[in-house]
């Protein structure tokens, strides 16, 4: 027996919302033919008010940065952009033409009902609100009947032109931190209101004659609040009341001060990297944005509230697109170098390389994924660093997408110590072969060999268990043996994931596991959750690790059974209470789909406690890369958010939340591996605290977080209550080492080097948010 | 279509001629011969893997007796030991028809946890299923419209229903289109079908307790064991639209 088809691509999920332009001439030849998928590629997305660093006199772009930038556009001209569902404003102009160059008035229609979609997507709400009445007009005129014009999906393209009107002429054009903060503040009210208010008349239209339809009844509710209406003028039979959206327990209101230091980029869905990157104790920011043709962006922390733009500086022209970063110390020397990956979601038009961008110690970068033997095309947006062979040097797995007959198996590249990289997955028996969207690394089963965990979008999960050199010894580059054990250790569900991560949430020196769902009908799913109704969408799961090399599902006694629709996400501690806690960002690529990023607190390893409209997380436009880190340096973590959706017109500005603080004391450790490989990564941390409430544990890995944005590797330990450090135990992954500190002071950071006896406490340059910034 | 609905009472392919509102109604065809009668019951007794129960000859018997019955219009009262045996048997053809036990014997069976969990699992992987609170399993498919079906409208939908081995079709329960007021339905089929819009398939698993339960089963449909359904959502009539 077949099951329905488990999970849909973005580009699948776009045409079925292009499947009912068929219905609605069925019959018709030419019909198939005319709505293949069009799309073209579109300018960046406009660059944020963030002072430039001049390129430094006599500063000469590598050669081999030149050849990667030459060879993306090269591959982004010689693409059809027929087949890139994503790229729509130039094939607005050739809509047009064929509008007016239509045959007849059967060919006209056709081709305006694609150019109204495309126009909505390629950003212009009000001329797909033209065209849609003029394709009214027309099947009016042509004798389609009534019941096979679609009204239902009609309408709702309508009422979502509309909404995404509103967006633009409010929440972009005159963005402030409250801008499609959900529930909008009287702040993010939107002053120009034709978009709403259309957008009202439209979905009340629709809910009366569609009293079922729960997309409809989520939208009208955001479109009551977007005009500071909600919920008082919302018709009792639609309304979602506040209740369903109060958060699960108090928390300060973490305010949004990129406007102010000049870090609301404006992009679509991209990576993040927030990480120390010139060495100076400040974490420092790296953006991208997927368009094919957005730019890489670096921006350094001036330590006084400002940021500097450095792309052009660091020598990042003419790097673009990739949706996802993910840094590390390939080469050991101290500095940290970035992964760029490209091509995901777009199958045979994904063919884009990654780029490995070298970290020459003074904050300019060069492209060395050709040198590095990492120079291939396949479409991806997940990879993991990890020392698997222990060997001292981080090696790289690549989780590539399959779909069709298109087949990218995923790559391991051995770390060779001298720059260069071994692909050698086939030799490993990890060259496998779906459609993948995450992957992370732990050592699971603490038997001192990093393990990995695949998601993927179409099938059960993989959970390959490192069984270390197949022949036995210790040669780096013998066949080593990965087992799939995800069936035996219960973590193969749910079908159709995204995001995943390991992460300790209980504290018990096990990492736990955590995968996002990804897979809903339509936004009428997340109405039907908060009205307590039944719904299908994807939801997550929460993995307790059983410490037997198996895991329980604890995912609704830890209060996640829900659905996220999450993309971007990491996690970290908001309250520095010492459980880590996360954050999704959230959505897909359909414009209709506006929900809140969602922020869950953890309640002492005990259960997750949705905290989202409290602290002023739910930003409705689409998350994708998220890292925490602390920014300021004042001891605890803020949280930076990439917003901005797949379409052109789905751009958005970044978030940046500064933490208000929680009187909580502090560790914070930044790891230096000797034998280990030097960002210590893998790196098990033990932190013994005492105080008022007791002694307590708290255990982290050094890593850079979830799939999906990549946070610091400095490890930033809230200790709660706790006014002393007892003790930190530190087990290094290479060495097997357990190196123990003691007498270490709270709200310090130290720089722990493999091997030595002592820490060496770092002062740090801290600063405070800008006055008016909100924080 | 009754044997969709809350109480199943009555012959499975009567119940469905007579109880169903098909949307565009059919003539009925001829009746077929007395011999595909037997063919149809031998696939039922097939399907149920009624052979591997290990009953007696005289077990059987009392079986068929049952079901002429009921044919009959004058069903056998359920009392604690048909209960009991119902329940019996459901678990073991669950463990049938999962692969995992072995034939029960004609005695009292004991539970098979570790079976049934068995089952389930493989029946989670296989049809991609998430398992709701109430212990629906489902695996909905995205569809053509926003609209949903609330516990007060009627439904066009198409219904394919499968035996516990996910491939034995179960005919009483099955319909390429039939129209039904939602309250009507097995609560696991009320539950499910709000979570569909128009234009979407799904496959729903119902434990004994969101279908029959505890009260009459269908013939043809082993008393405690899972169901499996293939719906397709074909329209929604809102309540103060259906006449």
């Amino acid at each position: 027996m077949n099951s329905p088809e488990p999970m849909r691509t973005d580009a699948q999920r776009h045409e079925d919302r292009r499947a009912f332009l068929k219905r609605a001439l069925a019959g018709s030849a030419a019909v198939a033919a005319a709505l293949a998928f069009p799309g073209l590629a579109r300018a960046a997305a406009p660059a944020a008010g963030v002072p430039a660093a001049p390129v430094p006199a006599g500063f000469v772009q590598p050669e081999s940065t030149r050849r990667m930038a030459a060879r993306l556009a090269q591959i982004t001209r010689e693409a059809d952009p027929l087949k890139n569902p994503y790229r729509n404003a130039d094939q607005v102009e050739r809509l047009r033409t064929a509008v007016a160059g239509a045959a007849d008035p059967h060919a006209e229609l056709l081709a305006r009902m694609k150019l109204a979609w495309q126009l909505l997507d390629a950003g212009d709400a009000s001329g797909a609100l033209k065209h849609y009445e003029l394709i009214q007009q027309a099947l009016a005129d042509l004798g389609v009947p009534p019941a096979q014009r679609s009204e239902e999906e009609w309408l709702t393209f309508k009422a979502v032109a509309y909404l995404r009107l509103g967006e633009n002429e409010n929440c972009l054009d005159r963005h402030n931190p409250s801008s499609c903060l959900f529930p909008i503040a009287p702040d993010g009210v939107h002053r120009l209101q034709r978009g709403s208010r259309g957008a009202i008349g439209v979905l009340a239209e629709l809910l009366g004659k569609y009293p079922g339809d729960l997309r409809a009844r989520w939208l009208i509710n955001i479109a009551y609040m977007t005009l500071g209406e909600y919920p008082d003028q919302v018709p009792p039979a639609w309304l979602i009341g506040p209740q369903c959206f109060a958060a699960e327990a108090a928390l300060p209101r973490f305010p949004d001060v990129a406007p102010a230091v000049g870090l609301d980029l404006n992009s679509r869905a991209g990576g993040v990297v927030l990480e120390d990157l010139d060495g100076d104790g400040l974490l420092d920011l790296m953006v991208s944005s997927w368009g094919v043709d957005d730019p890489l962006r670096v921006f350094k922390n001036n330590g006084d509230g400002t940021f500097t733009e450095r792309t052009e500086a660091a020598g990042l022209r003419g790097l673009t697109g990739g949706l996802n970063l993910i840094h590390c110390d390939y080469n050991n020397d101290g500095h940290i170098d970035v992964l760029v990956l490209r091509g995901a979601w777009l199958g045979a038009e994904g063919r884009y390389p990654c780029s490995l961008l070298r970290n020459n110690g003074d904050f300019t970068f060069t492209d060395v994924t050709e040198e590095a033997g990492l120079l291939r095309f396949k479409p991806t947006q997940a990879a993991v660093w990890f020392d698997y062979n222990g060997d001292g040097w981080l090696d790289l797995f690549i989780a590539n997408e399959s779909q069709g007959g298109d087949r990218n198996p995923c790559e391991l590249f051995r770390n060779n110590g001298d720059g260069t990289f071994t692909e050698c997955a086939a030799l490993h028996g990890v060259d496998l072969v779906g459609f993948f969207k995450g992957v992370v690394s732990a050592d699971y089963n603490l038997d001192g060999r990093p393990d990995l965990y695949l998601s993927r979008l179409d099938g059960a999960k993989v959970l390959l268990r490192n069984d270390g050199p197949a022949g036995g010894g210790a040669d780096p580059q013998a066949r080593w043996r990965f087992t799939d054990v995800a069936d035996q250790a219960g973590v193969t569900d749910p079908p159709s994931t995204f995001g995943c991560w390991f992460f300790d949430y209980d504290n018990d020196g096990w990492p736990d596991l955590f995968v996002s769902g990804y897979a809903v009908a339509d936004v009428g799913d997340f109405a039907a959750e908060a009205l307590g109704l039944p719904c299908a969408g994807q939801r997550a799961r929460l993995y307790r690790n059983n410490r037997d090399g198996t895991f329980s599902d604890v995912t609704r006694p830890m209060g996640l059974d829900r659905v996220l629709l999450s993309m971007g996400h990491n996690f970290g501690d908001l309250d520095n209470d010492g459980w880590l806690d996360f954050y999704v960002g959230t959505g897909n690529p359909d414009l209709s789909v506006l929900v809140p990023n969602r922020m869950f607190k953890n309640d002492r390893g005990q259960r997750f406690l949705d905290v989202t409209t409290a602290g002023g997380f739910g930003q409705l436009q689409k998350g994708h890369g998220i890292a925490f880190g602390d920014v300021n340096n004042s001891g605890t973590q803020d949280i930076y958010s990439v917003v901005g959706g797949a379409v052109e017109a789905d751009h958005y500005r970044h978030q940046l939340f500064a933490n208000p603080g929680f009187g909580h004391h502090w560790l914070k450790l930044r790891l230096e591996g000797v034998r280990s490989n030097r960002a210590a990564v893998g790196a098990r941390i033990r932190v013994l605290a005492g105080g008022p409430d007791g002694d307590r544990e708290i255990h982290r890995t050094v890593g850079t977080g979830g799939s999906f944005g990549s946070s610091t590797y400095r490890q930033e330990i809230g200790l709660g209550t706790s006014t002393r450090v007892t003790r930190v135990e530190i087990r290094w992954p290479a060495s097997g080492l357990t190196q123990v500190l003691e007498h270490l002071d709270i709200d310090t950071c130290y720089h722990v080097r493999e091997g030595e006896a002592r820490a060496v406490a770092v002062t740090l340059p801290t600063f405070r948010w800008p006055a008016g910034a909100g924080a | 279509m009754k044997l969709l609905l809350r109480s199943g009472g009555g012959l499975a392919l009567l119940a469905l001629r007579l109880g169903a509102q098909p949307a565009a109604p059919a003539p009925l065809p001829p009746a077929p011969p007395l011999a595909a009668y037997s063919q149809f019951g031998t696939s039922l007794a097939q399907s149920a893997h009624l052979s591997q129960l290990g009953w007696t000859e005289a077990q059987f018997d009392a079986f068929i007796a049952g079901m002429r019955a009921a044919f009959r219009g004058q069903p056998v009262p359920m009392d604690d030991a048909g209960r009991r045996l119902a329940e019996q048997t459901g678990r073991a053809l669950q463990d049938l028809a999962s692969g995992k036990a072995a034939a029960p014997a004609a005695g009292p069976a004991e539970p098979d946890p570790a079976g049934v969990q068995a089952y389930y699992r493989q029946l989670t992987k296989r049809l991609g299923l998430q398992w709701s609170l109430s212990g629906l399993g489902y695996n909905v498919s995205p569809g053509a419209s926003g609209e949903r079906p609330r516990p007060g409208d009627t439904v066009v939908l198409s219904c394919q229903a499968l035996a516990a081995d996910t491939t034995s079709p179960l005919a009483p329960l099955s319909s390429d289109r039939v129209r039904v007021k939602m309250a009507d339905l097995l609560p696991g089929l009320l539950e499910g079908l709000q979570m569909m819009t128009v234009g979407s398939h799904a496959v729903f698993v119902l434990p004994a307790q969101l279908s029959f339960g505890g009260g009459r089963w269908p013939d043809g449909v082993t008393p405690g064991a899972p169901i499996i359904f293939k719906i397709g959502l074909i329209e929604v009539l809102p309540a103060a639209a259906a006449p």
